[in-house]
């Protein structure tokens, strides 16, 4: 069994955009964008792929309700998952290409998985 | 010369059994290891709540005041967890699946026996 | 000028078992763009993660998805294990392997069957689904069930295989190539397949790696790219060559599916000659404290399962990226000028599955 190395790098959110398209001029491919909240900020972790398998991530933090701009310039298909962090973490994208406008998910409660504030205390109620 | 490429499986088929297995009339295909339904045995059940506080889908409420087992077979997915966690091997999975029902109960009820007299088991009724 | 008009297509369609909805802009019987819904089904299992102890999880993590169930089990056991550098017995990880292929086996043998059925090839579609009932069967003696297996555990897996019986599973294995070979034979070979899958949906080698295709869809345009090669579970100890098409459309990725049974039958059979004696299973203590991408190949593409955990018993953040997620902007540019008869095949052609895709 192989456990491969996975480097995570913090970046700026100004920097976002360039980094992004030096992966994609390296000839990367777009594995996911993921999300979490961590002690309260959110982490969105952009993870690539090379043709060898080599697994590299750059890391912005945000705090939350922030705006972030959108990778779907550089990557078209990245849209789903900038959709995805906007309905389940309530973080706003800027110049999404194909924006569902919070309709991607439709959820009971807005923005589930967001990190809880003390004004939006029933945004964390969840059905069992 | 791709045409009838299937035709030798058809024929084949014509004059073989069918593959499906005639259930009510012979009995389902079961093996040793099939987890079919969670059974429980009262006399065995110290009331230490493991099963409760571990299972995944929340299936099992024990009480301990009133040392009572219950557990929702509509909740519960046979995932065996609480069989292997149970110190005192009251709980086991049986092969066979339980009988559908028509209405929504599927719960088992059952009354622990004080462990100090050696008393019988409680009611093994099912319960609306 | 023609008009365009928009379609609705699902969530509900006859060929369709899974909730896609897309609306499909149509200029009489050409779609010029496609725009899929989803959310139908969003149970919120990410987020179930916080209440429940880290151990008992991966009984719900292998219910993302009721066909690559034991692959979503072992890679959440993979994403925890490398959290907490446990070394697993190797004869976990080779048991685990044999477990994946046959879900691979049987998840494609499904997929074939689906995808016969898609074009109203029905007798092809029940003999996909008869070879399938083998291999649950050899899956139900070992594991305990059909699909929803519930073998993994984190540190190991929860039952030994006698030696005979993997053994066993080898030979009827041997036993059901020849019939594989049959049914292969018609998709490879007939006309009517051909004809009703070839040209259809292409996806140039360029789109698929940039839009993000992952799994046969990837390898039918011709990206060799299968993450079994980074050698998760004993796939680094065991030898083969992935399967690559280079049509990218419907007919390859028919062909990429169907020729990797025959790459699953002999990776099992490897697996069983060299899985070593040993325990199963190891002793796991304490919390983990750290995060970790764990990624594997489900039968419908790279899966990746990250987490990330604070020394508690609960985790912090549990995140799926599953295949159908990332192979649905690739849909719908293989979709733009298709006709809207073959709208259900190609969709089909990713074998979506919008449970997986939405948790």
């Amino acid at each position: 069994m192989r456990r491969e190395a996975q480097p995570i790098e913090a970046i700026e959110v100004p920097d976002l955009l360039a980094r992004v398209g030096e992966r994609k001029a390296a000839g990367d491919r777009l594995i996911a964008i993921s999300c979490a909240v961590v002690e309260g900020v959110n982490e969105i972790t952009y993870s690539f792929e090379d043709r060898d398998h080599a697994f590299t991530n750059l890391r912005i933090t945000v705090p939350p309700g922030a705006t972030i701009p959108s990778t779907t310039p550089v990557y078209w298909g990245a849209f789903v998952y900038e959709n995805e962090i906007h309905d389940l973490y309530g973080l706003t994208v800027t110049g999404i290409n194909v924006d569902y406008g919070g309709h991607f998910y439709m959820t009971k409660v807005p923005f589930p998985f967001a990190a809880p504030t003390p004004a939006a205390a029933p945004a964390k109620e969840e059905k069992e | 010369m791709g045409v009838f490429t299937i035709a030798k499986t058809i024929t084949g088929n014509l004059f073989s059994r069918p593959p499906t297995s005639r259930y009510p009339a012979e009995p389902a295909k079961r093996f040793d290891l099939t987890r079919g339904h969670l059974a429980f045995e009262p006399e065995n059940c110290r009331v230490c709540r493991v099963c409760m506080l571990r299972c995944p889908t929340q299936a099992i409420v024990v009480d301990r005041e009133k040392r009572t087992w219950e557990c929702d077979h509509f909740r519960c997915i046979t995932c065996g967890n609480c069989v292997e966690l149970c110190p005192t091997d009251a709980l086991h999975l049986e092969p066979a699946y339980r009988s559908p029902e028509a209405d929504r109960p599927g719960k088992e009820f059952h009354e622990i026996p004080a462990p100090p007299p050696k008393a019988e088991a409680g009611g093994e009724t099912a319960e609306a | 000028m023609t008009r365009q008009i928009v379609i609705p297509f699902g969530p509900q369609h006859p060929v369709l078992p899974e909730p896609l909805h897309l609306d499909l802009v149509m200029e009489d019987e050409r779609v010029v763009e496609a725009l899929p819904s989803i959310g139908y089904v969003h149970r919120g299992l990410e987020k179930l993660v916080e209440k429940r102890d880290y151990k008992d999880f991966v009984f719900i993590a292998e219910r993302i998805c009721g066909i690559c169930s034991f692959i979503h089990g072992m890679t959440y056991c993979q994403a925890v294990e490398g959290v907490m550098d446990l070394p697993v017995p190797p004869r976990a990880l080779y048991l685990r392997t044999v477990w994946s292929e046959l879900s691979r086996l049987h998840s494609h043998l499904l997929w074939l069957g689906l995808l016969a059925d898609s074009m109203g090839f029905e007798s092809l579609f029940m003999q996909s689904w008869r070879l399938r009932e083998h291999i649950l069967d050899d899956l139900e003696s070992t594991t305990g069930n059909r699909v929803i297996q519930g073998a993994c555990k984190v540190g190991g897996v929860r039952h030994d295989v006698s030696n005979e019986k993997l053994g066993s599973i080898v030979a009827g294995l041997d036993e059901l190539r020849p019939k594989l070979d049959d049914l292969v034979n018609v998709f490879v070979r007939d006309d009517s397949v051909k004809h009703r899958l070839g040209g259809l949906g292409v996806l140039t080698e360029q789109q698929a790696w940039e839009l993000g295709a992952v799994g046969p869809v990837l390898r039918a345009s011709g990206v060799s790219n299968d993450i079994r090669q980074i050698g998760y579970a004993a796939y680094d100890e065991l030898e083969f060559t992935p399967v690559v098409e280079t049509g990218g459309d419907c007919y390859a990725r028919t062909m990429v599916r169907a020729k990797e049974l025959f790459t699953s039958i002999d990776l099992i059979r490897q697996a069983v000659e060299k899985i070593p004696e040993g325990p199963v299973e190891m002793k796991v203590t304490g919390n983990p404290w750290g995060e970790f991408y764990a990624r594997s190949e489900q039968p419908r593409g790279e899966v990746v399962h990250y987490v990330k955990a604070n020394g508690t018993k609960n985790l912090v953040r549990f995140r799926v990226r599953t295949p159908t997620f990332t192979n649905l902007p690739p849909l719908l540019a293989a979709m733009k000028g298709l006709q809207l008869a073959d709208v259900p095949v190609v969709v089909l052609s990713i074998d979506p599955c919008i449970g997986c895709a939405e948790r």
